[in-house]
């Protein structure tokens, strides 16, 4: 047997891990930026409405403090260290603008999923994401895609319908 | 004498036909998702966790223990036949069973694995049954201080060991406790970001996060790679018998990755990876032929595969008694014992003496079964990870999306889930350790609770954290722990000065 992939790690041309070291180190300034924001809105909220301290105890304030501190504190640090290139590239395979799309693509059609359940019904939502995804984003056959449309979803309703009795929501045409 | 009664009325327990059924189901599970690429134990368990939630506490440990340790099993199937550690510590398995696997003799490889796993799976077992206990009876004795202590020194070790980068292990610490505290505050019910949203008074649950940063986040990965996986060799019965030198060269390195397994996976944060790597070292190290390793080493096989069981049992002694997870997969079994009502730590020795001891005998009762599996099955295995990995992400995501659903029946926890799945696959893009970050969800509430408790006993004085022997030991190590990477990065830093310093004089 044997397992294949788009993106062989073990077989980054120098040209592929320049640029993938290059999208790490941003994307890890622009991750490490996020947390320092979000310690700056917690350190706000914690100013505006958590007390610190309470009828002389320790109030809901004081916890949220020193995490915001260490947000900011770590979120900074972690900038300065890819602005001085302090951080080390551990050679992980950044997406390809291809593999990128593939990834935004199951998002979006998670999301779209999601969005559908209320109207169509969960497992009728449910088939069109399968069918869609593993025939249009993994390119699989449209015989697996076919039967895995319809045989997860008849798993669903077996397992958490039937056995479980969850009442899955029902889209507007009454179907489940 | 009164441990083994428990232990046998945990095995009345564990045996019922109910229990037997769900110890099955969670090790073929266990298997299945240990063999399949780009699923770990983690992600496994995270994804079945809404159906633990509909069992009783019992079943539910019962099943989530077995994807536990099932998965170690698991893994190494895929690690000798298509050369894919699923897990990090099947790496040294990929590097030396692989190699033995193109000179035909994967059967073998994996029929020692599994023997040896299950020797190893079933000593490490005895340990933790001697060990939990006398641990938990200990840990009865502490104060909300002390119980400050041992979470303190968790957290740290888990935070500031568990990536290459204690930064990025600190930060993910910091985003879990503060996404613990969205909802109502646990003493005053004053309500902490919630921006006025009614729906986060309850708070973000422990679930729909665990199954984005694990599940979801797996499966974005696992598409961004696209995985093919094709059928070249077929495993003979004739291959599956290991000679007798394979055996005799298998016992010592499987007795050593045992013991090094259990004790390091006592350690919080050390994890199966350590456990297998340090085996894999130690054997390397006193082999008399190291040159094989690398080659296709048989001692690089039954090392690290003993050691990463023995590790899966050694972490549950901190989590049972000491109420510290000390790994990603013993993070989500202890979000899925509150989510049963049960409080893990010292307490459930005495309050669920029947669900604890169910789950230890059924740990032995699992390791059995798996041996079954992992010898008798291997074809069975091998077929159906092959069928399964074209349609494994879409599978994964279903399930996701309903078991989420079907917990609150809220789709709003549904995009919670896909969020953090989002978030997820960017972290573990760029190396943010998830487990300080489950860790900080489930643990924050208590170690809040505990830090508050203590110092209104104490009127607000901090001292009360060095007040007895046992608690100032604890805040001791916690600080050593806290500010040892550090001290360690500084010390870097000045040999790399002190270094270019000699070269520059040199030239």
């Amino acid at each position: 047997m044997d397992a294949s992939q788009d993106t062989d790690e073990a077989a980054l041309t120098a040209e592929e891990l320049a640029r993938s070291a290059s999208v790490y180190r941003w994307l890890d300034i622009v991750v490490a930026a996020f947390f320092l924001v979000l310690g700056v809105v917690v350190l706000a909220q914690v100013a505006t409405e958590l007390p610190l301290m309470r009828f002389g105890q320790v109030g809901p304030g004081m916890l949220p403090s020193a995490v915001g501190s260490i947000l900011i504190g770590l979120g900074g640090i972690a900038i300065l260290q890819n602005l001085t290139s302090r951080v080390a590239f551990s050679g992980t395979a950044m997406p390809t603008l291809k593999e990128g799309v593939r990834v935004a693509a199951v998002v979006v059609l998670l999301i779209l999923t999601i969005l559908f359940i209320p109207v169509l019904g969960t497992l009728a939502s449910l088939m069109l994401f399968i069918l869609i995804e593993l025939r249009f984003v993994e390119r699989r056959s449209w015989t697996i895609s076919v039967a895995t449309a319809a045989l997860v979803p008849l798993f669903i309703h077996t397992t958490f319908e039937a056995m479980l009795g969850v009442a899955l929501p029902a889209g507007i045409l009454g179907l489940r | 004498m009164e441990t083994l009664s428990l232990l046998a009325d945990g095995f009345a327990t564990a045996l019922t036909l109910q229990n037997l059924g769900w110890v099955i189901f969670g090790t073929v599970m266990g298997t299945l998702v240990g063999a399949l690429p780009g699923l770990g134990p983690t992600a496994g368990m995270a994804v079945l966790l809404p159906f633990a939630f509909a069992l009783n506490p019992t079943s539910a440990l019962i099943m989530l223990g077995g994807i536990y340790y099932g998965a170690m099993y698991g893994g190494t199937i895929t690690a000798v036949l298509l050369n894919i550690p699923g897990e990090s510590d099947a790496i040294w398995t990929a590097l030396e069973g692989h190699k033995l696997a193109r000179r035909g003799r994967a059967g073998a490889v994996l029929i020692i694995a599994a023997v040896m796993s299950f020797l190893a799976g079933t000593m490490s077992l005895i340990l933790l049954v001697a060990l939990a206990p006398m641990l938990a009876d200990w840990a009865l004795s502490f104060g909300p201080a002390e119980q400050f202590g041992v979470l303190l020194i968790g957290l740290a070790m888990i935070s500031g060991f568990a990536s290459k980068a204690p930064v990025k292990g600190w930060i993910m610490l910091a985003f879990g406790l503060g996404i613990g505290m969205v909802g109502l505050d646990i003493v005053t019910g004053m309500p902490r970001f919630t921006f006025g949203s009614d729906r986060l008074l309850d708070g973000l649950d422990f679930l729909p996060v665990t199954v984005g940063m694990f599940g979801v986040a797996d499966v974005l990965a696992n598409v961004e790679k696209n995985m093919r996986v094709r059928a070249e060799n077929k495993i003979g019965l004739r291959d599956m018998m290991p000679t007798s030198e394979e055996w005799r060269r298998s016992r010592l390195p499987a007795a050593r990755g045992t013991l090094l397994g259990f004790f390091l996976g006592v350690i919080p944060g050390s994890g199966t990876t350590m456990a297998s790597t340090a085996s894999y070292a130690v054997e390397q190290r006193i082999s008399k032929k190291p040159e094989e390793f690398g080659n296709g080493a048989i001692e690089g096989v039954a090392g690290p595969e003993s050691a990463n069981n023995a590790a899966t049992s050694g972490a549950m002694v901190p989590i049972l008694s000491l109420g510290i997870p000390g790994s990603p997969a013993t993070a989500v079994l202890f979000g899925a014992m509150l989510m049963q009502g049960l409080r893990p730590g010292p307490l459930l020795f005495q309050n669920n003496p029947d669900v604890i001891w169910g789950f230890l005998a059924s740990m032995y009762v699992g390791n059995v079964i798996l041996l079954a599996l992992n010898t008798l099955f291997i074809p069975v295995f091998t077929k159906l990870t092959v069928k399964a990995v074209p349609i494994i992400n879409v599978f994964v995501l279903a399930l996701c999306i309903v078991g989420v659903f079907a917990f609150r029946n809220s789709l709003f926890d549904v995009g919670v889930m896909l969020t953090f799945g989002v978030i997820g696959y960017f972290l573990n893009k760029l190396n943010y350790p998830t487990m300080p970050l489950i860790l900080g969800i489930v643990l924050g509430d208590v170690a809040e609770l505990t830090l508050r408790q203590s110092l209104i006993i104490s009127r607000g004085d901090p001292m009360i954290f060095f007040s007895s022997p046992i608690a100032a030991t604890l805040m001791t190590i916690a600080i050593i722990v806290v500010f040892s990477p550090l001290v360690a990065m500084l010390r870097k830093r000045r040999r790399v000065a002190a270094a270019s310093v000699q070269t520059s004089s040199v030239e």
